[in-house]
């Protein structure tokens, strides 16, 4: 499977939930896909990492530029590609989960207005304890499609 | 179709355990002038006749593939992930192809979704994938005949906002519109440029 962009680190902009501690999420490696000609919808690739000492269950995703923000995986089993909606995302204390090319990946539906390449784009993870982390990282093209994006 | 479709696994298997030096179906890292990837049909297997419409809104059947190499996917635009990947990939593959000065194959989606899927929206979607990109959609029991021909499976989720199941697999047709190697997922860049043209011929 792919691995992470190495060249490409955008970190991520943190924001919002409060707490001394800051944030229990981060995200590296983001990149927000524009979506194709003829398309509605594109994808968003990251690694989330959980920094805290307990689990955190993402049960949410959202973006104030698109209607609809949801968690997919795509596998391939037996040679036929599927997609399937994670309606929550549990990750663990002190891991992390990739969000890459076909396995996890927040599917972008509907913007709500015309976007171009570099436009930020916010993506708010909304997590079990009522925080919410928000990422902001350019839309980008889909390019090199041997990296993570 | 599931039987035939197993049918072609097991022939495919069968393909692959022959382990002679002319059918290689090798995964990785084969020395230079060798296939690393690519499955080889031992026979090429002639297309079916079909009628589906091409983006250009024009019939496209089987002799729309004589007389060129194609590389053919079956998915569908509204794929979010894995779809426009592999396009991607492939369109890179090609644009390697062409700077070696290689016998370049033409990139065919084919469009399991042929609801949402119309010629128009596969031209502008294709073209952002550069030259050589087309989009092919149409009748869903041509579809189905001609997946079925080729081993390729799909199928429609329930739901208004639906997902397709699809084989992932990149097939090469020839120049006499036969099936004659395949490419299983995961897809490598790499490994399609070396083959191709120990496939097409330079």
């Amino acid at each position: 499977m792919k691995t992470v962009c190495s060249y490409m680190v955008l970190l991520a902009m943190l924001a919002s939930c409060g707490g001394d501690s800051g944030p229990p999420l981060s995200a590296t490696d983001i990149a927000i896909i524009a979506p194709l000609p003829g398309r509605s919808g594109s994808a968003a690739y990251m690694t989330l990492h959980n920094g805290s000492d307990k689990a955190i269950i993402l049960h949410e995703v959202s973006s104030p530029l698109f209607a609809r923000v949801e968690m997919h995986e795509s596998t391939i089993s037996d040679g036929i590609a599927r997609m399937r909606k994670l309606e929550s995302l549990s990750i663990a204390a002190g891991s992390s989960v990739q969000f890459a090319v076909g396995g996890k990946h927040l599917m972008l539906i509907d913007p709500v207005k015309g976007l171009l390449p570099g436009d930020s784009i916010s993506l708010e993870m909304h997590y079990d304890d009522g925080g919410i982390v928000i990422f902001s990282a350019p839309l980008r093209t889909r390019q090199n499609p041997g990296d993570n994006q | 179709m599931t039987a035939l479709r197993k049918l072609f696994t097991v022939l495919l298997a069968a393909v692959a355990m022959v382990g002679t030096t002319v059918y290689l179906a090798q995964t990785t890292g084969g020395p230079p002038g060798q296939l690393q990837k690519a499955t080889v049909l031992p026979e090429p297997l002639p297309l079916p006749e079909f009628i589906l419409t091409g983006q250009d809104g024009r019939p496209f059947g089987k002799n729309r593939f004589r007389g060129k190499f194609s590389l053919v996917f079956f998915g569908f635009t509204h794929c979010p992930d894995i779809c426009p990947a592999t396009l991607q990939q492939l369109a890179v593959a090609r644009s390697r192809l062409a700077e070696a000065g290689a016998t370049l194959p033409e990139i065919v989606l084919i469009s399991v979704d042929p609801e949402r899927d119309s010629p128009e929206i596969l031209a502008q979607y294709t073209a952002y994938f550069g030259a050589g990109v087309s989009g092919v959609s149409g009748d869903l029991d041509e579809l189905q005949k001609l997946a079925s021909a080729l081993g390729i499976f799909f199928e429609k989720s329930a739901g208004d906002d639906y997902d397709v199941a699809h084989s992932a697999v990149v097939l090469l047709i020839d120049t006499a519109a036969e099936l004659r190697a395949l490419f299983s997922a995961p897809h490598d860049i790499d490994a399609l440029v070396n083959d191709l043209p120990l496939l097409m011929g330079r």
